[in-house]
């Protein structure tokens, strides 16, 4: 018990918990959106940026590191975009296309930095798999003012982001301005990639966006409580296993967790898909 | 045969729209009057919901114009409601009956404001209107096709504007919630509201509505329905497929005969 009340771990834990919480309560928004999976390539697309960054400042400063994924996770979807609006592909093959060329950028760069020898490296490769346990004092902080933005930003628009995840052409029609919600929309969806993957890493970022969600969303259909719901499980978890055994362990968990509750889910009583029957045929057929 | 009319509650002239240079409506030039329950009638693709959405800004116009109440959309957008398909939407999230109602009270206006009071009983009024207040706490996925439609009507009346714009209200809809939907909105004329609905079926068509106006790409006609069900321009509107009909019609009549003439 002693080590819960270390202040390093204390700090260590509070930066990981809002994390968990940012990361998970914009995670329901693009679960919703259907896309889930554009979280996972920006999530990948962050790595060249916060590597080239590195290349470009000589120090790791979590600033810059942020502005370096930031960009990086924008190109990624832009070109997600350009390439399923201009192409005959879809935007399933274009996040894969992404994906793959953006990682691959990122470990090239990240190799060569290794190989350079820089005397301040250590650690940047704590970005591919994460390592809360490696983060300073500065950058806590840094994450958790970013956390604090995203989380306020969303309980001022809320009303406004489930509208138009809901139904976006009744938000055009009255006269909301959608375009500019959406681009707010995608830049928390990558502030909280670029500031999350330094607990739990690019690979698994997804882990800490998705999987909440999509456990949340069977054991209610508020999407208030929802929202509670990700950012409860994050806190107790993250109590449990961040500090001490490293970050890796929680995704599995999380996981898992979904998982259970995706084979449970007849049982929870108040579920919108524990009663697929009523739900399901009459929508369809009447 | 087009009919204008004086004051129309919506104007179009030479509206044209287009998905990758196919025209989908061409040269559309109509007025509707106001206070009616006017119905958009045309053969599957001839441009019924996109002229809905072009109306409402939804779509970019290729040439012409909208003006509604006189005046471009922009200035009265707070007096129009618009119910899209309920295809549209995925009946999958997390929100409840009420939620889906008091949506009905967004606006420009209140982005960073949450909704006060007031808002909650007009929604409530509205699903009373709809008779779905016993349903307000329900998941959104638990409701019949009928009662998903209720609620997209009882989130436009919520907004409390006299123009509603109604995109295939009923379809996948049984009769008897067809009827009752059909009566909601004879109702809402009643009360002085202006109504268009886009609808498929021609043979409910000139019972239900006041001012029908054909579509097929082009507009082929527009007026009162007296003057618009002549086969004629039903012909016109439905081209092949109506003619179609007939010359069966003709052969069955044909081939009950000839045995007899022999």
């Amino acid at each position: 018990m002693e080590i819960l009340l270390d202040p390093n771990v204390l700090l260590i834990v509070a930066g990981c918990c809002l994390l968990g919480i940012s990361s998970g309560v914009i995670g329901v928004f693009s679960f919703l959106q259907k896309k889930a999976l554009f979280s996972d390539a920006v999530a990948h697309a962050v790595l060249p940026g916060v590597a080239l960054a590195f290349i470009l400042s000589g120090q790791k400063n979590p600033l810059i590191l942020i502005a370096g994924a930031l960009v990086s996770g924008w190109l990624a979807l832009a070109s997600i975009d350009i390439i399923s609006s201009k192409s005959k592909i879809k935007p399933d093959t274009a996040i894969g296309i992404a994906l793959s060329f953006f990682f691959g950028t990122g470990i090239l760069l990240l190799t060569s930095i290794q190989q350079s020898g820089a005397a301040s490296q250590s650690g940047l490769d704590s970005f591919l798999f994460g390592k809360a346990a490696s983060m300073q004092q500065y950058d806590v902080i840094t994450f958790i003012g970013f956390a604090a933005v995203l989380i306020i930003v969303v309980i001022l628009f809320f009303k406004e982001f489930k509208l138009i995840i809901f139904n976006r052409e009744y938000a055009i029609s009255i006269g909301l301005p959608v375009r500019t919600f959406d681009l707010l929309l995608s830049t928390l969806n990558v502030l909280a990639v670029a500031i999350g993957i330094q607990s739990v890493g690019v690979v698994l970022m997804s882990a800490l966006l998705i999987s909440p969600a999509g456990a949340a969303r069977f054991w209610t259909n508020d999407l208030i409580r929802m929202l509670f719901l990700v950012a409860v499980s994050y806190r107790s978890c993250s109590r449990e296993c961040q500090p001490v055994r490293g970050s890796l362990w929680c995704s599995p968990f999380l996981w898992w967790a979904a998982y259970f509750l995706l084979r449970s889910r007849a049982y929870w009583p108040g579920a919108g898909k524990a009663k697929p029957i009523q739900g399901r045929s009459t929508g369809k057929i009447s | 045969m087009i009919q204008h009319v004086k004051d129309p509650i919506i104007e179009t002239h030479n509206l044209t729209v287009s998905y990758n240079a196919n025209p989908v409506l061409w040269n559309i030039d109509f007025t509707l009057p106001a206070g009616e329950l006017t119905g958009i009638i045309g053969p599957n693709g001839s441009g019924k919901t996109t002229l809905l959405k072009s109306i409402m800004g939804l779509v970019p116009l290729s040439s012409g114009f909208v003006k509604i109440f006189g005046q471009s959309l922009e200035n009265v957008r707070d007096k129009i409601s618009y119910v899209p398909q309920r295809e549209t939407v995925d009946w999958d999230f997390p929100a409840s009956v009420l939620d889906v109602v008091l949506m009905g009270r967004y606006s420009r206006k209140n982005i960073l404001r949450s909704l006060s009071r007031e808002d909650h009983s007009i929604a409530q009024e509205s699903l009373e209107k709809v008779g779905m207040q016993d349903f307000a706490k329900r998941q959104i996925s638990q409701l019949s096709g009928g009662q998903q439609q209720r609620v997209f009507i009882a989130r436009a009346l919520a907004r409390q504007s006299s123009l509603f714009l109604l995109d295939e209200p009923f379809t996948g809809v049984d009769a008897a919630s067809e009827e009752s939907i059909l009566n909601l909105l004879i109702d809402m004329k009643k009360e002085g509201k202006s109504i268009v609905v886009v609808h498929h079926d021609l043979h409910t068509a000139k019972a239900y509505f006041d001012w029908i106006v054909l579509l097929n790409t082009r507009l082929v006609a527009s007026g009162p329905k007296e003057d618009i069900f002549n086969t004629e321009l039903l012909q016109e509107a439905y081209g092949g497929r109506l003619t179609l009909l007939s010359k069966v019609g003709d052969l069955l009549k044909q081939e009950s005969f000839p045995i007899r003439e022999k």
